[in-house]
């Protein structure tokens, strides 16, 4: 065989197994670059109203209906009592008026803007060490489950939080320097004594809500697909789900929202964040969240009983599950492309999961059988002591968090004006947010760090994508 | 759906590049600019008028604080009433980000809704009121000096939408509460609640007056602010780059703001909403009970957009070029079902009567069923703006492919 030859068919063989590298490789990440990230639920708009859409494959009457919840979700709750009396109850004590000022366009929260600025969208949960019955968080005794910057006229408010922030330096295996922000919270002014001295603190901001419906109708099993609390496979990955008391059919059942997995649907979350920060009572929550020290917040007129009606609050939760997922954006640009195989390679994908199917859900036949792109795995993971708030919640120890979705996650700087992440909104940007990963996600984020410019841009390109 | 809109960007880059070829050095003008140019003088002659209803309120207003009495009160009424009317034709300019409601507009400031009137004003201990004297009218220590600047930063007070300015602060200070009684009427309050007791600083039917007044200063203010965007400037406004922009957005802008006043705004929030909760005071103009004739209101304001036709205050007629027009030049049918559909929508409308707060009541099937009525004219009204607008190439994202 002539060295000509030889080169020749060494050049075939090459090309064959680029080719062949490059098919594998496309086929690995073809669920990864998925137009349509909820399915039929996917909406092409990318204005600031991206998560505020309602899905396009829903009738005409069923848009009737996302609109009635949508007036509802966007509209102030007043003082009872108001001469809008569906409206009423407000309060006594809240962080917000609205469920939008804290979930503004249907996107998620941040912390304050300023030093002296109370926050709103930011909620500091409360919890003492030991919890109560059925594994749940339990209250602090003078505040509650959560601190409440505001109050209606006549109530004194909780206090004030100030927020003051740790910088930590470091920089990428490229001699490239950042820096993180560590925050740090104190009271001022507490209206209702001392804090008791074994409550923790949990600072959570407003998570999105676009979406929730499709996370809803995954089946548990698909969930459970990638359990592995002893990482059996070795890969450093240790999901495992959380288990949360349903006082409805008293058990515990799978956690799929909130940023400990502590709530098990949209209706529970949705009265809870009723119930704790807006200070409207439900079917659900029928209560005031009133503490034995705080009397007056006892005492005030309240806007019924429940103060929203079960038929307002069955919209409001409808309204979530209705709302669509933007498409993605940028599929063919290559760096979006090559982002995409360093996120599989990194393992990221190994907790922000690509793809599930939902199930036939009764009555919800929008929601049903869609293949969707959540990037999640909607399992808790340790995420190491940086990011901890030592504070459990059911099954979710003091370090472990929920995989957050990414999806939308490119729209958020559009729909909300700013690019915070992280439970605490701490992190400023996506990588930061990566880079305080740690855990059972260190080794994902030291890849991240040692990778070349051009390969952060084009990760951080795909995750803008998304 | 998206074939069809890179199918027509093709052949508009065609288009576009054969006119180039024939080496004419101007482009060919967009035979649609001129329907921009006649929806820009159309919204501004509806915020003047807008305006000057708005700054008749407010001289009214001055007129019953300087003389309280039942006759001011009832002028100062009826000039809100009259003030109403064309700021309701103003919400088809509405949904799309322009001038009243871009992030920064005054929207919420001017018509917020449910107002917090226990945040304004409360006067006794009752079924309407809570803590009395802990409102921004009662509390002269927290609120010493009442003015408009005031009244903007307490309607995002608490972090958040606080409503205590706009039209229905100045509607809750003339008329009051409504308690029903007797049961057709709306709030009647007194022409006393503003006769001051005392010179002092903390006279609460003094401050009252301020507060009517601040919330009527800011209402000429912001209006005057969105009018200015839509007048011709030699500066950049909104009007600007609305006629001079991309042609397509500007139309879809213009669709958008009719189909979501439609169907989002007064089918859903509007009527469907009330007649959900059954809850009588659930509606716009709750202290006026004016809510049916705004919603008449804003229909007129949806058909002087689509027909580009506006008979101002004066008498005079503003008109020119029309979406009407583009869509019968592409789509007779389509064209002939929005005049049908629009006209079914405003006799549903018509026949919804006065009060609008009995005609939601549980027990009034009839008036519920004329409610459903509109509802559904509304709805059908709003798809056949997405038919007719794809008919020229316009694509309402979300509203597409829906069947009736």
């Amino acid at each position: 065989m002539s060295p000509r030859l030889r080169l020749a068919i060494l050049m075939a063989l090459g090309g064959a197994v680029f080719v062949l590298g490059g098919c594998s490789k496309q086929n690995a990440t073809a669920e990864l670059l998925q137009f349509k990230s909820g399915g039929d639920m996917s909406v092409t708009e990318t204005t600031r109203h991206a998560f505020s859409r309602p899905a396009p494959n829903l009738t005409v009457a069923q848009r009737g209906e996302f609109f009635i919840g949508n007036a509802f979700f966007n509209s102030p709750w007043v003082v009872a009592p108001a001469s809008a009396s569906a409206r009423d109850g407000l309060g006594p004590l809240f962080n917000a008026r609205s469920c939008d000022a804290c979930h503004n366009n249907d996107g998620r929260g941040r912390p304050p803007a300023k030093a002296d600025e109370q926050p709103v969208s930011l909620v500091l949960q409360f919890a003492t060490s030991t919890p109560g019955d059925n594994n749940e968080p339990q209250a602090d005794p003078n505040y509650g489950v959560n601190f409440n910057p505001f109050a209606i006229g006549g109530i004194p408010a909780e206090g004030k939080v100030r927020i003051t922030h740790r910088e930590i330096k470091g920089e990428y295996a490229d001699g490239t320097a950042y820096t993180l922000l560590a925050p740090e919270y104190s009271f001022e002014d507490l209206a209702y004594g001392e804090l008791a001295a074994d409550t923790k603190l949990s600072p959570r901001v407003a998570p999105s809500v676009f979406g929730s419906g499709l996370l809803e109708a995954i089946p548990e099993a698909q969930i459970m697909e990638r359990n592995d609390p002893d990482d059996s496979n070795k890969d450093g990955i240790s999901g495992r789900p959380n288990q949360v008391w349903d006082p409805l059919v008293k058990r515990a059942v799978l956690g799929r929202f909130g940023w400990k997995l502590n709530q098990p649907d949209i209706a529970h979350q949705t009265a809870a964040a009723f119930s704790s920060e807006i200070g409207m009572s439900t079917s659900f929550r029928p209560q005031q969240i009133c503490t034995a020290v705080q009397t007056a917040c006892a005492a005030a007129p309240q806007g019924g009983e429940p103060e929203i009606s079960d038929e307002i609050f069955n919209h409001m939760v409808n309204y979530q599950r209705m709302l669509g997922v933007p498409m993605r954006r940028d599929l063919e640009s290559p760096q979006v492309k090559h982002g995409a195989e360093l996120f599989l390679s990194a393992g990221c994908e190994s907790c922000h999961r690509a793809t599930f199917k939902t199930g036939q859900i009764e009555g919800q036949p929008w929601l049903s059988g869609q293949t969707v792109h959540p990037f999640t795995d909607l399992l808790l993971h340790d995420m190491g002591e940086g990011l901890a708030d030592g504070r459990a919640d059911f099954v979710a120890s003091g370090s472990e968090w929920r995989t957050q979705p990414l999806w939308g996650i490119g729209l958020q700087k559009t729909v909300n004006g700013h690019t915070r992440f992280l439970h605490d909104g701490r992190a400023r940007d996506v990588s930061e947010a990566i880079l305080w990963h740690a855990g059972e996600a260190e080794r994902a984020k030291e890849t991240f760090r040692q990778m070349s410019q051009q390969d952060r841009e084009a990760l951080l390109e795909f995750i803008d994508s998304l | 759906m998206l074939a069809p809109v890179s199918k027509a960007a093709v052949s508009a880059a065609l288009i576009v590049s054969l006119v180039a070829g024939c080496g004419r050095s101007e482009p060919p003008k967009d035979p649609r600019q001129p329907v921009l140019d006649a929806y820009a003088n159309i919204v501004l002659a509806t915020y003047e008028d807008t305006l000057a209803t708005a700054r008749e309120l407010d001289v009214a207003i001055d007129a019953l604080l300087a003389k309280p009495s039942e006759e001011t009160l009832n002028a100062a009424r009826e000039r809100w009433r009259a003030a109403r009317i064309p700021y309701a034709y103003t919400e088809a300019f509405r949904f799309y980000g322009g001038p009243i409601d871009s992030e920064t507009g005054p929207e919420g400031q001017l018509n917020g809704w449910p107002l917090d009137e226990n945040h304004i004003d409360a006067v006794a201990l009752d079924k309407y009121n809570a803590a009395p004297g802990l409102n921004i009218v009662g509390d002269a220590q927290s609120f010493p000096e009442i003015t408009p600047e005031l009244i903007a930063a307490q309607n995002e007070a608490g972090g958040e939408k606080n409503i205590a300015s706009g039209y229905h602060a100045v509607e809750f200070l003339l008329w009051g509460q409504d308690a029903n009684d007797p049961a057709e009427s709306a709030g009647h309050r007194p022409h006393t609640d503003f006769i001051p007791h005392s010179d002092s600083p903390t006279d609460v039917n003094a401050r009252r007056g301020k507060y009517l007044k601040a919330a009527s200063s800011l209402i000429v203010s912001d209006l005057d602010s969105v009018a200015a965007q839509w007048r011709e400037s030699k500066e950049p406004n909104y009007r600007t780059s609305f006629v001079s922009g991309d042609t397509y957005t500007s139309l879809k802008r213009m669709f958008t703001g009719i189909a979501a006043l439609a169907e989002v705004e007064m089918a859903g929030e509007r009527m469907n909403v009330p007649l959900l909760s059954s809850d009588q005071e659930e509606e716009q103009s709750c202290f006026s009970d004016l809510t049916a004739d705004e919603l008449r209101a804003n229909q007129a304001g949806i058909t002087n957009v689509y027909f580009a036709r506006y008979q101002r205050r004066d008498g005079t007629t503003v008109s020119g070029p029309s979406l009407a027009d583009l869509i019968k030049a592409k789509d007779a049918r389509a064209a002939e079902e929005i005049e049908a559909r629009l006209k079914r929508t405003s006799e549903a409308l018509a026949a919804v009567k006065n009060p609008f707060d009995r005609e939601i009541l549980a027990e009034n099937t009839e008036g519920r069923a004329r409610m459903q009525a509109a509802i559904d004219a509304l709805r059908a009204q709003a798809l056949s703006f997405s038919r007719g607008a794809r008919s020229i190439e316009i694509f309402l994202s979300d509203l597409e492919g829906l069947g009736d």
